[in-house]
């Protein structure tokens, strides 16, 4: 049945059945551009929600991988997908539009939420956010919320310019925030460390990596709002009784050996719960970000 | 494995393995290990300089390798696309662990080990940093791990150190393989080594063990061999000094034996010879079921030689009456041995044919089958017909000759030799130049006579001999005219023994002289104590033999004593047996002349049974003729008896001696001799003998008697 359920996924990814989901079918999905790795993550997950939700009229379970955001929206919007996980800023942005809700918290490693923080040497003399303006700071890449889109949100709202540098040995714009990408966390705070850059957006850990490499030798200059480590967006055409139903497996798998085991093999999973300050407070900072952005973008940035 | 070819295999071991071989061998085996032992280590170092070589290349690849793709990340600062370089670098089966420490000594790609905790953090590595100063590559070689350090440098601008801990295990396989291949060819090389070493040993010294055993051959007497070796070298002289000993040996044992078993004077075997191989002979004989018979041979009258004529005289007839008989044998169609003219010592022993020896003096003796046995002694006593030619002399010689046969005459070699000992004896008692078999009975009759005169002998010692005296009487008047001393033995065990049961033994031992004493002494004593109880004069006689008569020193003594006794002259008489008195010999008479000379009396004793030469009795002057008894047994009966007795007492009278009749037991016979005027008889008529100590009183109750009748 395993294989069975693997081939079907693999057809559903190829876009083969690209039909609404027949009653007693419960369809996953997720945005990556690797169908196989995803599939095969999802899959302990799928399998584990098959067998509880058997006696509630669901035969299957099946995995959907969309390239893109937007095939992703699209196939929310077609009732294709039921449910769909995702980081919080893309699955909010997502979600909105393509009506759909999001129902859970999805807890990573232990961690439930988490933030963005901008980081610079102890002794520079950047005390707030304006003061990056004619300085470099460096962001992980266009997808990254911690590394890239929480902070330009930051920067955003302070309304201050904002222009992308094309690496770090250009020079900064004088009257903009000037940011350059570092592909990855990593590089990001060892730019900081060469003082290629003057300010770094990373998260927690990467300031904790820093502050036991260099105790002292950098300060938090701000930090972003938090945010869910990840969600689960339930489509609002599915079946209430059902996402009910969904939703009260998912949130009681970390109270079965063989929910914790499912969980673990879900990307290292620890559960699900709901969000502690309601689905609103959670997600209004995050629609106001998504709003920046796309004023940002709109700006033509 | 095949019987043989272990064999071989086992011989050639026992030969390596002995004593040098064994020596050599290890000597061969030890140099042959070192040499492969060197061979393998120079190879080993080798074959490892190339292992090393390799993982160097290795290791420098691997460098090169990390260098070219991480320098432009390095330079762009993209720590984490090297983390993703470097994992894949470090799935490198023999890459350990694999970094980079930036320019500030800060670890911008971190180990595997500390995952990236270390990220950003000083990596105070020694290595690393001397890299750094001194811009050149750094190595930690240690067993488990190679640690080498390379600066990251465009021309000479540093942009960091590249850290690789290698995994040596490849190196120390390789090592190990190296190894384990060499020693097993070394193990081969010295197996086979070994072999070779015990083959070249055994190829020198097989030729000594050759010798060795040659050597012991020759120690158990086999001296006919000659050891041949041809290795052109010391052990080749050895063997050739070898052989020259065994000829040197060979002769001087040919000299030992000649010296030991060859008598000197005539060349042949000696006794030691003999009574070394006489059993060996009689051995083979039995085994065979063969018999042979021992000659033992004596010159008659050899020592008659050896005084008329010299020693050297002697010698030379035993040298050639030694070729005399050998010659014999040879006659016979037997080939007699000669010692000494055999190469060596084995031939020494008996082979089957005749074999001539020498005793020692005139003894020899000669072996040979007994078939041919009775021909050999005849042609031995044929051939001593014809003189010995001596130089200027020409002798006669005759040999008697005893034989025993074996098994027949005895069981052994010591036996055999000693009756035909006695065989001889036998043949010399036949009256020489003659040959005896051995007779068993008359041995054995010899044997009690030699018995009986060593008991005579003892019985001399121990006064066991005594005299009887036999009354002699006048026949006209009856009265006692005198006493025959007669010996008696009183033997411990068998009583009193009468003479003729011991003197004829007594004069065959010589002992004659010895019991002719002691019946002089106690006569002489018993005529001495009885003489002066009676007033009448009285003959005591007493008979000697020719031996008594021929001792000078016997005769000194009886005269000694005669004289010393102080006896009136006519008192003792000497009697003589007829036989005696007719031996030729001026000894004699003077003895006799001499006797008569002190008042002795002379009779001749048993007359009438010898062969009497008148003339010669009428010389001899003699006082008494006894008359044997066979003379006067039919007197009285026969007239031609009586007419023999008047002749005889006729022809007495002629002689003026007086006459005694032996023997009368009868009034018939003492009543002849009365007719005839016969003046003195002696028999059981008038008295038996009767212990000397009794006479005394019998005679003179006698005496008495014939008192009363007158």
């Amino acid at each position: 049945m395993a294989l069975k359920s693997v081939l079907r996924v693999l057809a559903l990814a190829l876009g083969l059945l690209a039909a609404q989901a027949p009653a007693g079918e419960l369809v996953l999905g997720s945005v990556n551009d690797n169908v196989r790795k995803h599939v095969k993550r999802y899959l302990p997950l799928a399998e584990y929600l098959e067998i509880e939700l058997a006696g509630q009229g669901i035969d299957s379970v099946k995995i959907s991988v969309y390239p893109t955001s937007a095939a992703m929206t699209e196939a929310l919007t077609n009732g294709e997908v039921d449910f769909y996980f995702d980081s919080p800023v893309v699955a909010a942005k997502i979600s909105r539009q393509a009506g759909a809700i999001p129902v859970l918290r999805r807890w990573k490693r232990g961690v439930a939420s988490y933030h963005s923080v901008m980081v610079v040497p102890w002794g520079s003399d950047v005390q707030e956010l304006e003061d990056l303006v004619g300085r470099k700071i460096g962001f992980q890449d266009p997808d990254s919320t911690s590394g890239y889109l929480l902070p330009l949100g930051m920067i955003l709202r302070k309304n201050l310019p904002v222009r992308e540098i094309a690496n770090f040995k250009a020079k900064g714009p004088e009257d903009a925030v000037g940011y350059v990408f570092t592909r990855d966390d990593k590089n990001t705070i060892l730019w900081l460390s060469r003082g290629w850059i003057d300010a770094a957006a990373t998260d927690p850990k990467g300031f904790r990596k820093l502050e036991d490499a260099f105790p002292g030798g950098y300060r938090e200059l701000t930090r972003s709002i938090e945010v869910p480590r990840q969600t689960v967006i339930m489509n609002s055409r599915t079946d209430p009784a059902l996402a009910a139903a969904v939703c009260d497996v998912l949130l009681a798998m970390d109270q079965s050996p063989q929910g914790e085991e499912a969980l673990n093999k879900f990307h290292k999973t620890t559960k699900f719960d709901r969000f502690p300050e309601g689905v609103e407070a959670t997600f209004s900072p995050i629609y106001q970000l998504l709003d920046d952005l796309d004023r940002w973008s709109a700006s033509g940035s | 494995m095949n019987r043989h070819v272990y064999k071989a295999f086992s011989d050639r071991a026992r030969m390596a393995t002995s004593g040098l071989g064994r020596r050599l061998s290890y000597v061969f085996g030890a140099l042959i290990t070192a040499i492969v032992a060197a061979v393998i280590l120079i190879n080993v170092q080798t074959q490892l300089q190339l292992v090393r070589e390799r993982l160097e290349l290795r290791v420098l690849h691997l460098l090169e390798i990390a260098t070219e793709v991480s320098l432009p990340y390095l330079i762009e600062g993209r720590a984490a696309e090297l983390d993703v370089i470097f994992e894949e670098l470090r799935k490198q089966p023999d890459v350990i662990d694999i970094f980079i420490i930036d320019q500030d000594g800060i670890m911008v790609v971190e180990s595997e080990e500390q995952g990236d905790v270390d990220f950003l953090k000083p990596a105070n590595d020694p290595l690393a940093n001397k890299a750094a100063e001194t811009s050149e590559i750094q190595r930690l070689d240690l067993p488990e791990i190679r640690k080498v350090a390379k600066p990251l440098m465009i021309g000479s601008v540093n942009y960091g150190t590249l850290r690789l801990d290698f995994d040596p295990h490849e190196e120390r396989s390789e090592i190990v393989k190296v190894w384990s291949r060499n020693a097993l060819g070394g193990v081969l090389f010295v197996l086979v080594g070994l072999f070779t070493s015990n083959l070249v040993a055994t190829r020198l010294v097989g030729p000594l063990n050759r010798l060795t055993r040659a050597t012991e051959r020759a120690a158990n007497g086999d001296l006919d061999q000659t050891i041949c070796v041809r290795t052109n070298d010391e052990i080749e002289r050895l063997a050739s000094s070898f052989n020259t000993m065994l000829v040197a040996l060979r002769r001087s044992i040919q000299e030992i034996h000649e010296i030991a078993y060859r008598d000197k004077l005539t060349g042949v075997p000696n006794r030691t010879w003999l009574s070394l191989q006489l059993d060996q002979i009689a051995i083979e004989a039995s085994a065979k079921k063969e018999s042979f018979s021992v000659l033992f041979l004596d010159l008659d009258d050899f020592k008659s030689v050896n005084d008329n004529h010299g020693h050297h005289v002697g010698d030379r007839l035993l040298v050639l009456f030694a070729e005399r008989l050998r010659r014999c044998v040879s006659e016979i169609g037997l080939a007699a041995l000669k010692v000494g003219s055999d190469r060596n010592a084995a031939k020494y022993r008996f082979d089957g044919d005749a074999v001539v020896a020498r005793l020692g003096g005139d003894e020899f003796t000669i072996i040979v089958p007994t078939l041919l046995c009775r021909e050999l002694v005849e042609g031995i006593i044929e051939a001593m017909q014809s003189e010995f030619v001596l130089e200027e002399l020409s002798l006669r010689a005759t040999t008697s000759i005893g034989v025993a046969n074996f098994p027949e005459h005895a069981p052994n070699s010591e036996l055999l030799l000693k009756h035909a000992d006695v065989a001889m004896y036998q043949a010399k008692r036949a009256g020489r130049n003659t040959f005896a078999f051995y007779d068993g009975d008359q041995h054995k009759l010899s044997i009690e006579r030699l018995e009986l005169a060593a008991e005579i002998r003892s019985a001399v010692e121990q006064d066991q001999f005594s005299i009887f005296l036999q009354p002699q009487f006048f026949v006209a008047t009856g009265q006692v005219s005198g006493a025959e001393a007669l010996v008696r033995w009183n033997h411990p065990t068998r009583g009193l023994l009468r003479p003729d049961m011991f003197l004829p033994v007594a004069a065959g031992a010589g002992l004659l002289p010895e019991i002719g004493r002691l019946v002089v002494r106690k006569t002489l004593a018993s005529a001495f104590e009885i003489l002066p109880r009676v007033d009448v004069p009285l003959t005591f006689a007493m008979n000697l033999s020719v031996d008594e008569l021929a001792d000078e020193a016997f005769v000194e003594e009886l005269l000694w004593q005669i004289d010393g006794a102080n006896l009136l002259p006519g008192t003792i008489e000497i009697e003589i047996t007829e036989n005696t008195a007719m031996t030729d010999g001026a000894a004699i008479e003077r003895q006799l002349e001499r006797l008569r000379q002190v008042g002795t009396r002379l009779a001749i004793d048993d007359f009438g049974v010898g062969y009497s030469n008148l003339g010669r009795l009428k010389g001899l002057a003699f006082d008494t003729l006894k008359l044997d008894r066979s003379l006067l047994q039919d007197v009285g009966e026969d007239e031609e008896a009586e007419n023999l007795m008047a002749t005889i007492l006729a022809m007495a009278q002629v002689m003026k001696a007086d006459v005694v009749a032996e023997g009368i037991e009868t009034r018939t016979q003492l009543s002849v001799l009365e007719k005839y005027h016969c003046r003195y008889y002696q028999g059981y008529l008038g008295a038996r003998p009767m212990p000397a100590e009794r006479f005394a009183t019998w005679l003179l109750a006698n005496m008495r008697h014939h008192e009363r009748q007158a």
